[in-house]
Order: C-alpha cells, then sequence, then structure tokens
C-alpha cells in the first residue's frame, strides 16, 4: 500500500497553497504539522479527492487517484476540519445516512454503527438528535463517521479540536489500534496527540514540506537550543523577547522558563533535551 | 465476459489445468451464482441509499406535498381553463412545488457544511443528487398521474402535459444546479417564489386561457433547448464525476448548462 504524493501543486490566482510537494506514504500514523496557512488543510483536500492539483499527481499503488474515483473513494474515510452534520438526524440515522452513501450494505451498516457509537463513547446517546450534542461529541460522532467503511486511507483534519483530555487520549489509543495496516494522515495544531503515535511527522511550511521523520528526529531539530532555567518575577521581561517562550511556570518568588533561543538567554539556564512542541516553534517560530 | 472471468479465476484458484465436462458445469455455476450475489448486493446498496435519502428529504416532501394539494385544491375550484388546459393549469401551477424538495435538498446539504463529506464519499455528491432527483421525479409523476385519473382528460393530452412537466422540472433543477454553483440560498428562494409569482398572476388573469397557450408553445420551445443543456451537463457530470466543492468545475458545468 503506497499513496505517493508527486510535486503537487494547489494555486488559487496567484496565491500558491501547496507547491511542488512530494511524499512517499505507506501505512502508518503521519502527523502533519504546521502554522495556520500552511497548506495542510488544502494538501488534506487534494488526497481526499475534494480538490484537483493544479499540476503533479497523488498516485495510489501506482494508479492516479482522479482515474481511480470511486475506487479511490472507497478507501478513504475523511474528518474535515469544519466537520457538517444534519441537526435533526439521531447520531444513529447519521451513521446509517453516511453508510449508504460509502456504500455499505444495510445490515453491515447497522452493525457497523453500533460498535463505532460504541467506540467514541456515543453509545447511550445515538437516539438522540445530533442538534443537541456538544462540540466534543459531535467530533466523536465525525471521527466514528470516518471509520464507517474500514477506510484504508484515513484523513483527519484537526480531529481532536474540542474534545476534552480524557477523549483527546481515547482518540490516540483509538487511532493507534486501528493505524496496523492503514494510512492515517493526521492534521493538528496540537503537538502532543500526534508525539505519541505519528510514525512519522511531517512539518509544513508556506505551501511545501519543510522536514519529514521520527518524532526524535524532527525533535533533534532543536537540539542544543532548548533553555531552562529560573528568574525572578521582574526578569521575566526582559528576558522573554531573546527567544521563543516554551513554558513559564511560577515556582514561589521566581519563574521557571523553557525557552527556544540560538544562545543561552539567561545566566542560570541551562540546555535541556528538545521535545516535538521545541521543534516545532523552532521551525515555526512567531508564526506558531 | 464477467463469466468467463469468474470461470478462469475459479479454474486457477482450485489449480484445475485440464477440467472435465462437470467441473467445468460447478465452475459455471459458482460464477453464475458470484454474479448474482454481487447483483444482488449492489441493488441492495443502492436501495439502501435511497431509503436513506428519502429519509433525508422527509421534511422537504411532506412540504412540497402540502403545497402541491394546496395548488391542486385552489385549481379545481378557480377552474378558470377548459379540461386540457385545466391539467395544464396544474402542472404549471404545482411544478415549482414539486421540484422543490430536491432543491431545499442540495441547500440544505450547503447549509449544514456536508458537502465536503458527501463528495468525498463513494458515491459523490452528483450521484447522491441523482438518487434526489430519481425520488423527487418518481413521486411528481405519481401526484400528476392521480390528478388525471380524476380528470377524464385524454391518455394523448395527459402524455404531452406529462412531458411539459418533465421538461418544466428538469428547467427547475437547472436553475437549482446553476444557482446552487453560484452558492446563494437566496436565489433559490427567490426562484420558488418568482415561479410561483408569475403562475399566480396567470391565475387570476381572465385572458390566461390565451395566455397560457401561448406560453404553452414558447415554454415547450425553451424548455427543450433547455433539457437538451440539462441532459449533457448530467452527462458530463457522470462522466467527470463532478463534484460541486470543485471550483474549476463548478463553472465549467454552469458554462455547459
Amino acid at each position: 500500500m503506497e499513496l505517493k504524493l508527486d510535486r503537487l501543486t494547489k494555486q488559487y490566482g496567484k496565491k500558491i497553497a501547496v507547491e511542488r510537494l512530494s511524499a512517499i506514504l505507506k501505512s502508518g500514523v503521519y502527523g502533519l504539522l504546521g502554522a495556520n496557512g500552511a497548506g495542510k488543510t488544502t494538501l488534506l483536500r487534494m488526497l481526499a479527492d475534494l480538490l484537483q492539483p493544479t499540476a503533479g499527481d497523488i498516485t495510489y499503488n501506482g494508479k492516479s487517484i482522479y482515474d481511480l474515483g470511486e475506487e479511490y473513494r472507497d478507501l478513504l474515510g475523511y474528518l474535515p476540519q469544519n466537520f457538517g452534520f444534519y441537526p435533526d438526524f439521531t447520531a444513529e440515522d447519521f451513521m446509517l445516512y453516511m453508510a449508504a452513501i460509502k456504500g455499505l450494505e444495510k445490515s453491515a451498516a447497522k452493525e457497523k454503527t453500533k460498535e463505532l457509537l460504541q467506540i467514541v463513547g456515543l453509545a447511550g446517546q445515538a437516539k438522540q438528535k445530533v442538534k443537541t450534542f456538544s462540540g466534543g461529541m459531535v467530533r466523536r460522532l465525525g471521527i466514528a463517521q470516518a471509520l464507517l467503511n474500514n477506510p484504508m486511507i484515513l484523513i483527519l483534519d484537526e480531529p481532536t479540536s474540542g474534545l476534552d483530555p480524557k477523549e483527546r487520549i481515547r482518540f490516540r489509543n483509538l487511532i493507534s489500534e486501528i493505524s496496523a495496516e492503514r494510512i492515517v494522515i493526521l492534521s493538528t495544531h496540537i503537538v502532543s496527540d500526534v508525539e505519541s503515535i505519528a510514525n512519522e511527522i511531517l512539518l509544513m511550511k508556506e505551501g511545501q514540506l519543510i522536514k519529514t521523520g521520527t518524532t526524535e528526529e524532527i525533535a533533534s531539530l532543536a537540539e542544543g537550543k532548548v533553555w531552562s532555567g529560573y528568574v525572578s518575577q521582574a526578569e521575566v521581561n526582559r528576558v522573554k523577547d531573546r527567544g521563543i517562550v516554551v513554558n513559564i511556570k511560577l515556582d514561589g518568588e521566581n519563574v521557571e522558563l523553557r525557552m527556544v533561543a540560538e544562545t543561552c538567554p539567561f545566566d542560570s539556564a541551562q540546555q535541556v533535551p528538545p521535545n516535538l512542541e521545541d521543534a516545532y516553534l523552532y521551525c515555526f517560530g512567531e508564526e506558531a | 465476459m464477467k463469466n468467463n472471468k469468474s470461470l478462469v479465476q475459479l479454474l486457477n484458484t482450485y489449480e484445475i489445468v485440464h477440467p472435465n465436462e462437470s467441473q467445468i458445469v460447478e465452475c459455471i455455476k459458482q460464477a453464475k451464482q458470484a454474479v448474482q450475489t454481487e447483483r444482488v448486493r449492489r441493488d441492495e446498496k443502492l436501495w439502501f441509499l435511497i431509503e436513506t435519502q428519502l429519509k433525508f428529504m422527509r421534511g422537504e416532501i411532506a412540504l412540497s406535498l402540502f403545497f402541491s394539494f394546496s395548488a391542486i385544491v385552489l385549481l379545481h375550484f378557480l377552474r378558470f381553463f377548459s379540461k386540457t388546459d385545466y391539467l395544464f393549469g396544474i402542472i404549471v401551477g404545482v411544478a415549482p412545488f414539486l421540484v422543490v424538495p430536491i432543491m431545499l435538498s442540495i441547500v440544505k446539504s450547503k447549509q449544514n457544511g456536508m458537502l465536503e463529506l458527501e463528495t468525498a464519499s463513494k458515491f459523490s455528491l452528483a450521484k447522491i443528487i441523482a438518487v434526489r432527483t430519481i425520488i423527487n421525479q418518481a413521486l411528481a409523476i405519481l401526484i400528476i398521474f392521480g390528478v388525471w385519473l380524476f380528470s377524464s382528460v385524454s391518455w394523448k393530452s395527459f402524455s404531452l402535459n406529462v412531458l411539459l412537466f418533465s421538461l418544466i422540472s428538469f428547467e427547475m433543477a437547472a436553475i437549482c444546479f446553476l444557482w446552487f454553483g453560484k452558492s446563494s440560498i437566496k436565489s433559490g428562494v427567490f426562484s420558488v417564489a418568482g415561479w410561483t409569482g408569475l403562475m399566480l398572476i396567470f391565475l387570476s388573469w381572465e385572458k390566461a386561457i390565451f395566455w397560457m397557450q401561448a406560453i404553452n408553445t414558447l415554454a415547450l420551445f425553451f424548455l427543450t433547448v433547455a433539457s437538451i443543456g440539462i441532459s449533457m451537463m448530467a452527462i458530463y457530470g457522470y462522466i467527470k464525476n463532478i463534484s460541486f466543492e470543485r471550483e474549476e468545475e463548478k463553472w465549467s458545468l454552469s458554462w455547459i448548462a
């Protein structure tokens, strides 16, 4: 199973949203990270067969997805950034509706609906109208519908926005469980969501892939640039302009500061091992 | 062709290099069964799609039925027309209400932000809309047929009027497609209001019979041209697997229509 993006370009008038992007995706979880306007959603929409590239091609196992059409979409599970729903449908009706347009048989649809609503913790609300759901519940319903056809390619755009910590953990575990023999592409701003489950991170900036690698490889981009130490509260404002502040934590009279900076930002600062969030801030700076 | 392919596959599966007659008969039987099963599965999927779409459009259909019957009752009491024109009046007067469900269903998809999901689904939006249109048309034809049963109008006249109705429906669908392409719910509302208003003006006019005949002829001409355009659009949409979320295709679609 191979999804190949070959010099993919998408242009809106004079604005280039995605520029000559190439990548080969095999089974596993891919975390797509980038600041707002980096072109993540445009890329995902092209992968979901919603947008056609201005140039370049996407191939699945060697065949263009635009030639495969229905056959390709049959393999697809998609959760858009702005997940829409019919408010007067119950959760169960909505899932059955989605199952029908995904080409499932009725008996299989009913079975899968029950199973997935159970997995996302909405079994008790199956007969409840979607308009009564909270934002987190709607998002969980969105995740459930994306999994209805047992997709080989799962595209999730900001899947965890609006989920509480417990739901996010549940979602991460679910993705980890189902990711074997599937391509899961997950776009998010929440670095911790991909840190633990992504096999590979794709960093996007201004429509281009600037770096791909494992979490450790991406984190190492900020090697020697992450500092931590204590300063007095009065010093914080003076020090914080010397780099990007990752974390501020009050500790009695002092403040514990974690910063990303090219050089040592304050006297007591010591180099610490970088994590993915540090690398993200290092790559995207103020944009992030 | 399919049977031959399945037969070869089956022979390969069982590693039968030199099959005897009974093995060939068995393989053909199994191949036929496989094709039959596949056909049943495909039909089941289609019926399931129709069922869910019907559920999806139930509110719009109920609204349309209510207005259609109100219009029929109103026209029955007004009786401005001779028998043929009475039926024609009903068809023209009721047609806008009968195409309401399909239009509202498209607006509903767009308003609720479902277009993306529907377009990315296996059956794509073009096919989903086609199914909705079929449901809508079947319902409309049933109503017209029901009216004819009680009108004692000749079959020939009835068929001609149904043809005209179909053309009007196609025209309305074209308007939906075009305005939908331009993403305006207001346009959709104006289209129904404008069409209904026009009909009401004619119905309340004493010289309506003459003008209706004139419009009948003119409408037939323009609607025939429009229906050819719509058919082309439908074929183009089907072949190219049109998605209304794809900007480039949206405009080429409007252009063809």
